[in-house]
């Protein structure tokens, strides 16, 4: 840990808290862009009234202060009231978010693993049949969005064949929406590992490691392994990304109260109130695991340049 | 005077340097042959496509493109239904005509026939709303082509002039505009697209009747949520391509001799990145193609009664038990599209620019 390494994360931090803050701003400000107000009810209420609510929820000042104060409430936790049905939106996030947060860490842990071990043993076997094999799904799934897989599997599995029960609040059974939700990820991450490990395999240190007799296994994972794994953590932030968005249409698939269908039900119901906030809260998931992802990449690979 | 050999080579003189020819045996006519060069010279660009020719997966990812691209063409002159029109026979309307299994006739239709009508198949049999459900999945098809090419070339356009500026130019200029493109690079893509696509259908509203109007809100909302935010990617490319360029000897070369920078720019930097473009944008519209249906299927894609094929999937989940075929058509459409595209592209890199692996 030398200053150049505190310099970096320090550096990353700050950009991490600028783009938060920018999704704040692009959020509100966009969202206030939409026509109407939220006492513009079909009743219309008196001029007095409606001055009085305004001035309650400090809609009568500048839309710059009403944005500082709306950051204000942010940094206490405050997200608001749903305008849909009235509820406070951090108690919608506490109940729903643990369920779309194991569903996603499934998902990743599964991605990430599988993916090396596929990536690896096609890389192992190249031109041979486990790498056609494994390629050639790697290559499908990459081409099948998440919703339609996700509806595949439904059909498949739970309404032609009966073999799992459809997803309830109170199922334990994760293996379809983590199934549909891993896929695309599995793949790219099988397509990166194969790559990165071929790209291992041809260097010198595993010429100099055969030559000096070190076993099959050891080279394997000792030499090849470690060094492939590096481009596969680069991954692990954009993966979590696409699973937070791919979870939005898995859960509303499989009918799962998670995060990711309360979003897509107030995009339907118009709720703006959740829509800003839910979107500042996966956003800010998003930048965290891009940060921890960045400085992980860096502690791996102590090669990388700080710039 | 110089003498000569049996075989009509000059003798070597005792201390001259030069070679000594009698050692020689002149090349026979079959060996000559064999020099001569029997391919015609070719270009980059004939060798590349000789390339893509000989990859099985990106021909046959060229067949299934261009037979998809001949029947979203063609079966709208071929089939008389139209995308939003519901079933009628003899200008009465067919209510049995619901959700039709493929190939099945309503029993009106099949007493139109018996009285000897003619009816066209339903290829893929109708919706829930009576409607033709090939057509419908061929206009979800071109709409969702079309989107994902207007969405790479919007990419493209504004990727290339910011990436080239900031490449070319450099120093200063170069930083703010690249830190301007980090900041749009770190922003979660998809969410902000949802937040855009939500607020512009609110906002934007165009006279009934108007071209724009006929595109649909949704789908404008789509293309300008691309331009401002897909091309930092391409930006990012491009300008890396330039600035490795920039850096090469006959770069500095054809400075040396006076060339201006347009001529640079335009003879000696654009055919070197040219490749490295095509094949991203090509790699682009699978993705755009992705985002679509994407957007489609929760509710933000285009409007209906027009189809996109991710709209089709979306509402085929209503009746997923009954009417299983529903989903399967757009949903393999997707697929064949984004798979072909996908190895179509890989198979443009392999043959233009084996260095540029992803």
């Amino acid at each position: 840990m030398n200053s150049k390494m505190l310099g970096y994360i320090a550096k990353r931090l700050l950009l991490a808290v600028l783009t938060v803050l920018l999704i704040c701003a692009i959020t509100f400000f966009v969202m206030h862009a939409v026509p109407g107000g939220p006492f513009n009810k079909e009743k219309a209420l008196s001029e007095a009234t409606k001055q009085a609510l305004e001035e309650r929820y400090n809609l009568n000042q500048p839309l710059v202060i009403q944005f500082f104060l709306y950051l204000k409430n942010l940094l206490k936790g405050d997200l608001g009231v749903s305008l849909k049905n009235g509820r406070v939106i951090t108690d919608i996030i506490k109940e729903s978010f643990p369920i779309s947060a194991k569903l996603g860490l499934l998902a990743v842990t599964i991605a990430l693993i599988s993916g090396t071990v596929f990536g690896s043993v096609a890389a192992l076997t190249r031109n041979k049949l486990p790498d056609r094999v494994i390629i050639f799904f790697s290559t499908l799934f990459t081409a099948v969005p998440s919703f339609v897989l996700a509806t595949l599997l439904l059909l498949v599995f739970c309404i032609k064949l009966g073999w799992i029960d459809v997803w309830k609040a109170d199922s334990t059974n994760y293996a379809l929406p983590v199934l549909a939700l891993a896929a695309y990820p599995m793949a790219y991450t099988t397509r990166l590992a194969k790559t990165s490990m071929l790209d291992a395999l041809s260097q010198d240190y595993i010429r100099t490691a055969k030559a000096k007799g070190v076993s099959k296994g050891m080279m394997i994972f000792k030499h090849a392994l470690r060094n492939s794994l590096i481009p596969v953590i680069t991954y692990a932030g954009p993966e979590v990304a696409y699973i937070i968005t791919g979870s939005m249409v898995v859960e509303r698939v499989f009918t799962i109260g998670g995060i990711g269908s309360k979003f897509v039900m107030a995009i339907n119901d118009r709720d703006y109130t959740m829509i800003m906030a839910t979107t500042i809260f996966l956003a800010t998931l998003m930048v965290v695991a891009n940060v921890i992802c960045d400085l992980l990449y860096k502690v791996v690979d102590p090669r990388i340049q700080y710039d | 005077m110089v003498e000569y050999n049996k075989n009509g080579t000059p003798v070597k003189k005792p201390l001259s340097l030069q070679i000594n020819l009698e050692k020689f045996e002149k090349a026979t006519d079959e060996e000559k042959r064999q020099q001569e060069v029997m391919s015609k010279s070719t270009t980059f660009f004939r060798d590349g496509m000789k390339k893509l020719f000989k990859n099985p997966l990106a021909v046959m990812s060229i067949i299934v493109l261009t037979l998809i691209i001949i029947v979203i063409v063609f079966a709208p002159m071929v089939v008389p239904y139209s995308y939003s029109e519901i079933l009628s026979v003899n200008g009465k309307r067919d209510k049995g005509a619901k959700n039709l299994a493929p190939f099945v006739y309503s029993e009106m239709e099949q007493e139109y026939i018996a009285n000897g009508g003619e009816r066209f198949p339903h290829i893929f049999g109708t919706d829930e709303q009576a409607r033709d459900y090939f057509i419908r999945v061929v206009y979800g098809t071109r709409i969702s082509l079309v989107v994902g090419l207007f969405a790479s070339i919007i990419v493209l356009i504004i990727g290339m002039l910011y990436g080239s500026i900031s490449g070319y130019l450099g120093g200063k200029v170069d930083l703010i505009m690249m830190r301007i493109v980090d900041m749009i690079y770190s922003l979660p893509d998809m969410l902000i697209i949802i937040l855009l696509s939500v607020v512009l259908n609110q906002i934007m509203s165009f006279k009934s009747g108007s071209a724009l109007s006929k595109i649909g809100t949704n789908m404008i909302s789509l293309f300008i949520v691309f331009g401002l935010l897909y091309w930092v990617g391409m930006a990012r490319l491009i300008r890396g391509q330039i600035l490795s360029i920039k850096e090469n000897d006959y770069i500095t070369a054809a400075r040396t001799i006076g060339a201006k920078p347009g001529r640079i720019i335009k003879k000696h930097i654009l055919p070197n990145c040219i490749s490295v473009i095509i094949i991203s944008t090509a790699l682009q519209i699978p993705s755009a193609i992705f985002t679509e249906s994407y957007l489609s299927f929760v509710g933000l894609g285009v409007q209906a009664p027009m189809p996109s094929l991710g709209s089709l999937a979306n509402a085929a989940r209503e009746g997923l038990q009954s009417y299983p075929y529903k989903l399967i058509f757009p949903a393999i459409t997707i697929c064949l599209i984004v798979l072909s595209l996908n190895l179509l592209g890989d198979g443009l890199r392999d043959a233009f620019d084996p260095k540029l692996k992803r």
